[in-house]
């Protein structure tokens, strides 16, 4: 297998801004 | 949504990497918009990536396919549910 190990996408928002 | 939709990047979005990860900064904008950053894991990249404003998702769901181990049936509901998590963001748009 010479492909990459798939996780499902996830986007985490962090607030800058306490 | 349907896999012949085309979506492009917000042009006021930057990505950078930092260590492992991947962050998307907003740099222009409204205040609110400004005031939070976005963290990608590899395969959230890789779509990011493809979301260029030219290639429909068909094309995104097959390049997830040809790099990482993934079927194309559950690449293509990760995908979808994906994309309309930035679309609800803002993140990207549709082109068409």
């Amino acid at each position: 297998e010479k492909r990459l190990p798939y996780e499902k996408p996830v986007i985490r928002s962090v607030s800058l801004v306490d | 949504m349907a896999l012949d939709k085309v979506y492009r990047r917000d042009g006021n979005i930057v990505r950078r990497r930092v260590l492992d990860d991947t962050l998307l900064v907003p740099v222009r904008g409204e205040l609110a918009d400004l005031q939070r950053i976005f963290a990608l894991n590899a395969t959230a990249q890789q779509i990011w990536t493809a979301l260029d404003g030219e290639h429909d998702l068909a094309a995104v769901r097959d390049d997830l396919v040809t790099r990482f181990a993934v079927e194309p049936a559950p690449a293509e509901t990760d995908l979808l549910e994906f994309v309309a998590q930035l679309s609800a963001v803002g993140l990207i748009a549709e082109v068409r």
